[in-house]
């Protein structure tokens, strides 16, 4: 069968274009990964139990003195940060999707919810992950957005103390793709605290996964799900923390 | 860092192969060098869970064929062979060589694509019936009657003016 190998190099034996650059490949694989930390949605059963746990159940363990690790065992992380994820959402009102999800490396975890209010959608992330930076200044706001996750176009940011944790409250804008094409811009709220080494944010964005794809089409969040003191509860909660 | 360093060293040896493997399966470098960014996409996201490094060619070629196997059930990339009275024929006219390419490239695409594919994993990646099998999703018989199959169609298609089409 060597002719037909033959064969096959004849017709490689053509100018081809030039391959894309080991650099571009692990630039699209990041961007893949991003894009898949973003589009998983949460929760099944775990999301069932979370449903139970509720917002007061975060607040009253936010005492708890934390036990911090640098790297969180991945699944086990997906599985807490979802729990307390789900069980932040108001228990009315809000339906979500009832497929597991997150994503986490060595390095990261994060886990996410598309939320539907009143036929309109939005999405819920949180991610928690390694940062090089030692102890975060006073005001967290002269430390830009982390870009693994958030956009660089913040437009407002403030730092409040809860509880004895600084939490860096911000909103970002991000030019996305219209339906009927175009652009439209989405403003993003979210919460990030610094912790041993890590850092936690919590994100609502007002708009569901792959929103261009789905048929019919989901209109976007126009009230938020969680309010702006719910973002930094829930980005305080010590079930975020790697045990 | 690792990472990224491991899988930058893989991508350079294994790329233009990979490349050359959709080309075949496709007959079009646009189309090829997407199969190929899928494949060594969905290899980086995997990456770290690949145990077996000898086993990263297999699964790199795994998503790949499955890969042009999916694309060509979207309706708009539903391909065509070419049709060796075209025009396309009449451009390559003036250099024997162009012509007795294109004239392979339009027999190896009148192949059916999972015929194609068997011939392409069996001869050009060298890779055993089981091994085809395993990437196929389907049985060890029915990459043998696949690989018959596809052989006497590429036969049928093959200039008469071709050695290889004499031997097959």
């Amino acid at each position: 069968m060597s002719d037909v190998r033959d064969i096959f190099d004849r017709i490689l034996d053509t100018p081809a274009p030039p391959l894309v650059s080991a650099a571009e490949a692990i630039a699209s694989g990041r961007r893949a990964r991003h894009r898949r930390i973003r589009t998983v949605a949460l929760a099944g059963t775990a999301a069932l139990t979370a449903l139970a746990v509720g917002i007061p159940g975060i607040v009253a363990r936010q005492g708890a003195p934390a036990r911090l690790v640098a790297t969180p065992d991945p699944a086990q992380a997906i599985d807490r940060m979802s729990t307390v994820l789900m069980g932040a959402l108001p228990h009315s009102g809000v339906m979500t999707f009832g497929q597991r999800a997150g994503e986490a490396d060595n390095d990261s975890v994060a886990v996410s919810t598309n939320i539907y209010i009143g036929g309109k959608g939005g999405q819920l992330v949180a991610f928690s992950g390694v940062t090089p930076q030692g102890t975060p200044p006073n005001d967290l706001c002269t430390i830009p957005p982390d870009s693994r996750l958030l956009p660089p176009t913040e437009i407002t940011c403030k730092t409040i103390v809860l509880n004895g944790f600084r939490v860096r409250l911000g909103t970002s804008t991000k030019e996305v793709p219209a339906r009927g094409g175009g652009t439209a811009m989405v403003t993003i709220r979210h919460a990030t605290r610094y912790a041993d080494g890590r850092v936690y944010i919590v994100e609502e964005v007002p708009m569901v996964n792959d929103y261009m794809e789905i048929n019919p089409p989901v209109p976007m969040l126009t009230n938020p799900a969680l309010s702006d003191a719910q973002l930094e509860r829930l980005v305080t909660s010590p079930g975020f923390l790697p045990r | 860092v690792g990472r990224d360093t491991e899988f930058a060293e893989y991508f350079a040896s294994r790329a233009a192969v990979m490349r050359n493997t959709a080309y075949l399966l496709c007959h079009d470098w646009h189309l090829a060098e997407d199969l190929t960014q899928t494949a060594f996409t969905k290899l980086y996201l995997g990456w770290s869970r690949i145990s077996r490094r000898d086993t990263l060619d297999n699964y790199t070629r795994t998503v790949l064929v499955r890969a042009f196997l999916d694309e060509r059930r979207r309706p708009w990339r539903r391909e065509r062979a070419i049709d060796p009275d075209g025009e396309v024929f009449d451009v390559a006219a003036h250099d024997p060589e162009v012509a007795e390419r294109l004239a392979l490239q339009a027999a190896l695409a009148r192949v059916p694509p999972r015929q194609r594919a068997a011939l392409v994993l069996r001869f050009f990646a060298d890779l055993s019936v089981e091994e085809t099998a395993q990437i196929l999703g389907c049985s060890s018989g029915t990459v043998k009657s696949q690989t018959a199959r596809g052989l006497d169609k590429l036969r049928m298609h093959l200039p008469t003016t071709t050695s290889g089409g004499c031997a097959l």
